[in-house]
């Protein structure tokens, strides 16, 4: 029998060549991680809700990411987020816009949207839907002290991720509205009611621009792709990658779909 | 059974190298991976569009020969956007809008500004120079891809200065399939019916209309021409001789208009070749009763029966494959479209709804059948898929839609339709956009086919 010393000795030995090997496939097999910027929401339980609310003067520095995070069109619409019940004072209106979110959950659709009173954007800010969820949440636990009663203090790094996971979200939506606004699918496939999908790999470099651009995968329709490649062309310089994905060649995949 | 001794974890020590190591690539792992990972965004369509395209005739550039009417130039570039426009899938984009100075723009792919037309967010170009000589015209077109400054398409066309249109045509077919993938069909024509003499004679007309020409004159009456496959021999039915009978026009004129089947039947109608041109489906009655037959295309053999029923069976168009006809029977109780195979004569029935449905075609594309169909009293326009899925009705509003025939790349259909008043002809798209009038005149338009791709 083994020494518990010589299992874990071959346990770890077994562990390591499976995580190499991970490893190697993960840069040579690609992961993917699609990012599908308009079905996304997130949800928030009131006590993270609360414990944004409270270290509010420690964290006086912090409301600048978010704040250019979403970076929708009409620039100042994040901001007019409307709350139903004004209760809160001032800083805890801020500090809402970032909490952690906990849950992903695919949104039925944005409609349901009292506050922005500005234009109409496809897709809810970020800050839109928490302050809604807050809303809601609001109501239903009806005082705030209750809330901010069991409040564990915030540590700083996973707020540092979580910045940087609304940056790059903010980035990657960026980069799917102006492909999207220069797209223009061809007639034809809607006529023929044929669906497709095209996936086209582009290199930016830390400017915006397109160092390379290739189709991964092909609808199967040349005029199709070639509309994608168009759209591509057209949203030349793409909008500069943030600092944490800025490097020489940086890659982003492009996913077209059409459904008549 | 042997006994497991399990030692508590206190026990293990992670000061031990290899473990620590282990631990330390864990984590540097787990901190690298996402870094790798190849992140994809989903871009949905934000839905379909015309492309949007600059179409510019060139003045004469240093050693041609410009043409005395610079009319001529202008129709054909009208013609071409009249094309463009038909089809719904480019939006051309108005002169008005253009940057670049037409008298600086060169016929050379190479040294155009594309900017200035990507600016006006054209996508593609098209560059016309019309030159005379002698009375006859040639053209140059270009069809170049804006934003990579690529020349899709560079096409010379000779004619007689009356064939600009046939020119426009022809390079709108191309673009077409640059663009789409499938060629237009604007060089086709339309086969039809017309009342204008009094009696009911078989005419040809282009496509858009343009250029009627009387094909018959029998001062008798002419019903539902079908093309052969080939573009050019037509058939119809006429009570030239009293009696309903299939008649068949050579258009390239080598023999006179001929009675089909004279020994056969003293009453024939709606005749319609197979795709292949291999057979030809009709109806005729031998003992009282209307049923479908096919003979061999030449006319010879045999005819072989193909429907058998108490019911009237006419109205036959082939499938592309010429697997299958569709026709109209009551066999049901009132007129519905069935499907035949020729080969097992097996049927089905395609329609279930609407109270009388007729003038079924089968698409050249083989993916839909086009037939009228009366609704609330009136005759529209539908389309439906061989499986009996998919009905759409294509047509609206007031008067009787018929006759519905499709153009050869399956993307438009023809119709006849007294909507304004005395039947005339219309065109539309294939999904039922588009409705354009191609006929004007206070006599009856009827019965239009259209003809095939010319070969």
């Amino acid at each position: 029998m083994l020494s518990l010393r010589g299992s874990i000795l071959l346990s770890t030995v077994f562990h390591v060549v499976l995580f190499l090997a991970l490893l190697l496939m993960s840069s040579t097999g690609r992961a993917r991680v699609v990012y599908k910027p308009q079905y996304q929401v997130r949800l928030v339980r009131p006590q993270e809700v609360a414990s944004l609310a409270k270290p509010g003067p420690k964290e006086a520095a912090k409301p600048k990411p978010p704040q250019e995070a979403p970076k929708p069109k009409p620039q100042p619409e994040p901001k007019k987020v409307v709350l139903p019940k004004e209760e809160p004072p001032p800083p805890k209106e801020k500090k809402v816009e970032k909490p952690p979110p906990e849950k992903e959950q695919p949104k039925k659709k944005p409609e349901p949207k009292p506050a922005p009173p500005v234009a109409q954007p496809r897709e809810p800010a970020p800050e839109e839907v928490l302050a809604e969820a807050l809303a809601r949440i609001e109501k239903r636990a009806g005082s705030k002290e209750k809330l901010a009663a069991n409040v564990p203090d915030g540590s700083s790094s996973p707020w540092e991720e979580k910045q940087k996971e609304i940056e790059y979200s903010a980035y990657y939506d960026q980069v799917e509205r102006a492909v999207r606004e220069n797209w223009i699918p061809p007639q034809h496939m809607n006529f023929e009611k044929a669906s497709a999908m095209t996936v086209v790999s582009i290199t930016l470099l830390p400017d915006g621009r397109v160092l390379k651009s290739y189709i991964e995968e092909t609808s199967g329709d040349p005029q199709f792709d070639q509309s994608v490649m168009r759209a591509i062309l057209k949203s030349t310089p793409f909008p500069p990658p943030p600092i944490g994905l800025k490097q020489q060649g940086f890659d982003l995949g492009l996913r077209f779909h059409s459904t008549p | 059974m042997r006994r497991m001794r399990v030692k508590p974890m206190k026990n293990i020590d992670l000061s031990y190298r290899p473990i620590r190591a282990a631990l330390v690539l864990l984590l540097v792992g787990s901190l690298q991976f996402p870094a790798h990972a190849k992140v994809y965004i989903d871009i949905d369509s934000p839905g379909f569009g015309r492309l949007p395209l600059a179409v510019l005739s060139l003045d004469a550039q240093p050693g041609d020969s410009p043409c005395p009417d610079r009319q001529l130039e202008k129709n054909l570039e009208q013609v071409l956007l009249e094309d463009l426009d038909v089809s719904g899938f480019f939006r051309t984009l108005s002169h008005d809008a253009f940057l670049a100075e037409r008298n600086t723009v060169k016929f050379y792919p190479e040294k155009i500004d594309y900017r200035a037309w990507s600016l006006i967010g054209a996508e593609a170009l098209i560059l016309l120079r019309t030159t005379c000589k002698g009375g006859q015209i040639e053209t140059e077109a270009q069809l170049l891809d804006v934003l990579t400054g690529k020349l899709l398409t560079w096409k010379r066309y000779k004619s007689e200065s009356t064939g600009y249109r046939l020119v426009a045509h022809r390079f709108a077919n191309e673009v077409t399939k640059e663009l789409t993938g499938v060629p237009g069909a604007f060089d086709t024509r339309i086969a039809y019916i017309s009342n204008a003499t009094g009696s009911k004679e078989l005419y040809v007309m282009d496509y858009d209309g343009y250029g009627p020409k009387k094909l018959t004159d029998l001062k008798s009456i002419c019903l539902s021409p079908r093309w052969s496959p080939d573009g050019g021999k037509i058939v119809f039915t006429s009570f030239w001789k009293r009696n309903p009978a299939l008649y068949l026009l050579d258009l390239r004129g080598s023999s006179p208009l001929q009675q089909m089947l004279a020994g056969f039947s003293p009453l024939c109608s709606g005749g319609a070749w197979s795709g292949d041109g291999a057979w030809m489906a009709f109806s005729a009655s031998l003992d009282g009763n209307t049923e479908l037959f096919r003979i061999p295309s030449g006319g010879e053999g045999k005819p072989e029966r193909l429907t058998k029923n108490w019911a009237i069976d006419v109205s036959p168009s082939w499938s592309p494959d010429g697997k299958h006809i569709v026709f109209v029977s009551d066999r049901a109780g009132r007129p519905d479209l069935y499907i035949l195979q020729p080969e097992n004569e097996k049927i089905r029935r395609l329609t279930f709804e609407g109270s009388y449905n007729a003038d079924p075609e089968w698409s050249p594309r083989g993916d839909g059948i086009v037939y009228a169909s009366r609704v609330g009293g009136h005759f529209q326009v539908f389309r439906i898929r061989s499986d009996g899925t998919d009905r759409r009705q294509l047509t609206e509003g007031a008067g009787d839609h018929l006759k519905p025939s499709w153009s050869a790349d399956g993307r438009l259909v023809v119709f006849s339709s007294n909507r304004e008043g005395s039947p005339d002809l219309y065109l539309m798209r294939a999904d039922g956009t588009g409705l354009k009038r191609l006929t004007w005149s206070p006599h009856h338009e009827t019965d239009p086919a259209w003809s095939p791709a010319p070969r």
